[in-house]
C-alpha cells in the first residue's frame, strides 16, 4: 500500500476538517445562518471600509492602547499545538519513530500556519485603527505582527507542555501562573516597546529561537503518548464540544475520592425505610454534582434578581412562580435518578418509589425555596417577614409537592 | 428444589429480530450453572431476558425460591457518580428491605472480606476497575437472594478477590442459593460449575453435567473447550 507519514498526516487533517464540517452542519440551521452570514459579511466589509475611508466614531478614538493590548493577548492565547496522534497508533505506528517525528512535525507546522493566519487577520482588522488613531507606520505594524505571531506560537508550545505534563489542580495552577506571568510580560512589552521597533525585533528574534527549540523538543518528545492522545482528542472535539456545551455534562476539572458534601455518607433522615433511603440518595446526589450545582447557582442569581426587581406584592407571585419552576425542574432530576442503570439492578415496588418521590423533590427544592421565600418576605415586611416566611414557605412547599406530584 | 425456571421461546431487542430461541433450563437450589458460549452467542441476551430487561421476550421465567428474589452481578460495574460505596450498599439494602442491624452486620463483614472497609465513604467512580468489580460482588452478596445471576465475574478481579468470590459463592450455594453464571473462562467454569448450558447462535446446543456433555460430544474425558468445539 502506497502510504507514508506525510500522506497519513494529511489524511488525518482532512478527516478532521470533514468531521468539523459535519458537526457544524448538524448543529446549525443553514437557512437561518444565511440570513445572518450574508448581511454580517456585507456590514463587516462596509464597516472595515469606513474605518479606512470615513470619519472614525468617537468611541474608537477614545480606546486606550492598553485595552487593545489585552484584547490581543486573548487572541495570542487561542493557539494550540497539534501532533496528529491517535489512540490506535499504540498498535503499531509508535514502533516507527520516523513516522511519529514526521507526523508531529506536520502537526506543528499546521498549528503554526493557523496561528500566522489568525494573527494576520486580527492585525489586518486593527490596521486602520493603529494607523489613524495611534499614528503607526506600516513597518512598525509588520514588526508588531511578527512579535505577536512569535508570542502566539510560544504560548501554544508552553501550553501544550503544561497540558501533557500536569493534571488536576497542578494543571490549573501551572496554567494560571503561565497565563498571569505571560500576560504581564506581553502587556509590558507591547505597551512599553510597541513604538521602539529595534527592541521588539530583538525580543521577537529571541522568541523565534525559543520557538525553534520548543518545536525541536516537541518533535523529539515521543514519550508523552497518552497525554498527546488526550490533548488531540480535546482539540479534535473542541468545536463539537463548544456547539454542544449546553447539552453535555462536563468533566469536573478536579476529582476527589470522597465527596465534598456528606463526606461520611451521613444521613438526612433518621428513619431508614426504603422510601427514605431512596429519597435521601437522590437529594445527596443532586447537591454533589457540579453540573446541578452550577445550574442551581444560576437559578439562584436570576431568581433573586427577579424578586428584587419586581415591585410590591408582585414579588409574591414571582416567588410562587420560581418555586413552581423549581418543582418542575427537580421532578426531572428525580426521573433521571430513578431511571439510572444502578437502580435497575434491583426490583422496586411501585408504591415505594411513589412514596419516595415527594420527599426527594421536596428535599431537592428546599434550600432555594426557603431562600426565595425569605427574600420575598424580607423585602415586603422587613426582617420579621423574612423569618416568618421560612416556616410558611417550608409548609406550603410540602403541601404543594404532595398535592401536585400526581400532575408531574 | 428449583429456584429458577427459564423457558424462553424467543427474545431480543426487537420483535422482528429475535436473537435467542428455545432457551430452556432450570437452576436448582445449591446448583451453579455455567452459561457458556462464544462472543455473540446470546449469553447476555439470555441473562437480560431472565431479568425482564428486554423489550421483546416471549416465554415464561419463574423465580421459585422462598423469597423469589435474585441478585444480578453485571460484567461492567454500574454505579452513580455522586454516591459513596456505603450509599450504594444502603440503596441495595433498602431495595431488599433489610433491617438496619442486618445491613450493618452483612455490609461490614463483606467490606472486610473484600478489603474495602477503608474506602467505604469514597466515590466508586474514583476506584480502579477491579475495586469497582468487587463493589458489584459485595452488592450482590449483601442481599442473600434465592438466585445469583452473574455475568463474566472474573474480568478485572485480582487472584485474591477471585478466591474470595469463589468462597462466598460456595457458602451461598450451601445456604441454598442457585447461581447462573455466564463466563468465557472455561477452565475455571469446568472446575466450579455443577452443570452447564452451552449456547451458540442464540440456541442451546447442549446442557447437563460435564460427563453428560462429554457423552453428547462423543469425546470421553474431553475438556469443556474440546466439547464445545466439537458441538459447534
Amino acid at each position: 500500500m502506497d502510504m507514508n507519514a506525510w500522506k497519513l498526516g494529511w489524511r488525518r487533517l482532512e478527516d478532521q476538517w470533514r468531521y468539523q464540517y459535519r458537526a457544524l452542519r448538524s448543529a446549525v440551521d443553514w437557512t437561518v445562518m444565511l440570513y445572518i452570514i450574508l448581511p454580517g459579511l456585507f456590514f463587516g466589509i462596509r464597516g472595515y471600509y469606513s474605518l479606512w475611508a470615513e470619519g472614525l466614531p468617537g468611541w474608537i478614538l477614545r480606546i486606550p492602547f492598553t485595552v487593545l493590548v489585552v484584547a490581543c493577548y486573548l487572541c495570542v492565547r487561542m493557539g494550540s499545538i497539534r501532533v496528529l496522534v491517535e489512540e490506535g497508533d499504540a498498535l503499531f505506528l509508535r514502533q516507527k519513530k520516523e513516522w511519529v517525528y514526521k507526523l508531529t512535525l506536520m502537526g506543528c507546522t499546521y498549528s503554526i500556519i493557523l496561528q500566522v493566519l489568525r494573527q494576520t487577520v486580527l492585525w489586518v482588522i486593527l490596521l486602520p485603527i493603529l494607523i489613524r488613531v495611534f499614528g503607526w507606520g506600516y513597518e512598525q505594524w509588520v514588526m508588531v505582527l511578527f512579535f505577536n505571531i512569535m508570542a502566539s506560537v510560544l504560548w501554544s508550545f508552553v501550553q501544550n507542555k503544561i497540558n501533557i505534563s500536569f493534571s488536576g489542580w497542578r494543571h490549573v495552577l501551572m496554567g494560571t501562573l503561565f497565563t498571569v506571568i505571560g500576560g504581564m510580560g506581553y502587556t509590558v512589552l507591547m505597551v512599553t516597546y510597541a513604538e521602539q521597533e529595534r527592541i521588539l525585533i530583538y525580543v521577537s528574534m529571541l522568541l523565534l529561537l525559543l520557538n525553534g527549540l520548543f518545536c525541536w523538543r516537541r518533535i523529539k518528545n515521543i514519550h508523552s503518548f497518552e497525554g498527546d492522545v488526550r490533548e488531540e482528542g480535546k482539540l479534535r472535539m473542541k468545536w463539537t464540544a463548544f456547539l454542544l456545551r449546553d447539552t453535555l455534562d462536563r468533566q469536573p476539572w478536579f476529582r476527589t475520592r470522597r465527596p465534598l458534601l456528606f463526606r461520611s455518607s451521613n444521613h438526612l433522615f433518621r428513619k431508614r425505610d426504603t422510601p427514605q433511603v431512596l429519597a435521601e440518595s437522590s437529594v445527596k446526589s443532586l447537591f454533589r454534582m457540579p453540573v446541578h450545582i452550577k445550574l442551581m447557582v444560576q437559578f439562584w442569581v436570576v431568581g433573586t434578581v427577579a424578586v428584587l426587581l419586581t415591585p410590591g406584592m408582585l414579588k409574591t407571585f414571582v416567588c410562587v412562580g420560581l418555586i413552581a419552576l423549581l418543582m418542575y425542574w427537580m421532578n426531572g432530576v428525580w426521573k433521571q435518578f430513578i431511571a439510572a442503570d444502578y437502580l435497575k439492578l434491583f426490583q422496586w415496588e411501585e408504591k415505594v418509589v411513589l412514596s419516595a418521590k415527594p420527599m426527594a423533590i421536596y428535599g431537592m427544592m428546599l434550600p432555594l425555596m426557603l431562600w426565595f421565600g425569605m427574600v420575598s418576605g424580607g423585602l415586603l415586611f422587613g426582617w420579621i417577614g423574612g423569618i416568618v416566611a421560612l416556616p410558611l414557605c417550608a409548609a406550603a412547599g410540602w403541601v404543594a409537592v404532595k398535592r401536585l406530584i400526581v400532575y408531574l | 428444589m428449583t429456584v429458577l425456571d427459564v423457558h424462553i421461546e424467543e427474545a431480543g431487542y426487537e420483535a422482528s429480530h429475535p436473537q435467542i430461541h428455545d432457551i430452556q433450563f432450570q437452576v436448582k437450589a445449591g446448583e451453579l450453572v455455567g452459561l457458556i458460549g462464544p462472543n455473540g452467542a446470546g449469553k447476555s441476551t439470555t441473562l437480560k431476558g431472565i431479568m425482564g430487561l428486554l423489550k421483546f421476550c416471549k416465554g415464561d421465567i419463574r423465580f421459585m425460591g422462598e423469597q423469589k428474589t435474585y441478585a444480578y452481578i453485571p460484567e461492567k460495574p454500574i454505579m452513580y457518580d455522586a454516591m459513596t460505596l456505603w450509599e450504594h450498599l444502603e440503596i441495595a439494602a433498602a431495595a431488599y428491605q433489610l433491617t438496619t442491624e442486618v445491613f450493618h452486620t452483612r455490609a461490614t463483614e463483606l467490606l472486610q472480606r473484600f478489603r474495602m472497609e477503608e474506602v467505604k465513604h469514597q466515590l466508586p467512580s474514583s476506584f480502579s476497575k477491579g475495586m469497582q468489580q468487587k463493589m458489584m460482588l459485595i452488592i450482590g452478596f449483601l442481599t442473600k437472594p434465592d438466585v445469583y445471576i452473574v455475568d463474566e465475574p472474573f474480568v478485572g478481579l485480582d487472584p485474591r478477590a477471585t478466591k474470595d468470590f469463589l468462597m462466598m459463592l460456595h457458602a451461598e450455594r450451601e445456604r441454598g442459593a442457585g447461581v447462573l453464571m455466564s463466563t468465557h473462562v472455561l477452565d475455571t467454569a469446568e472446575r466450579i460449575c455443577s452443570s452447564f448450558v452451552l449456547v451458540n447462535e442464540g440456541s442451546i446446543v447442549a446442557q447437563g453435567t460435564l460427563s453428560e456433555i462429554q457423552a453428547r460430544s462423543g469425546i470421553s474425558d474431553a475438556t469443556l473447550l474440546d466439547c464445545f468445539d466439537a458441538l459447534t
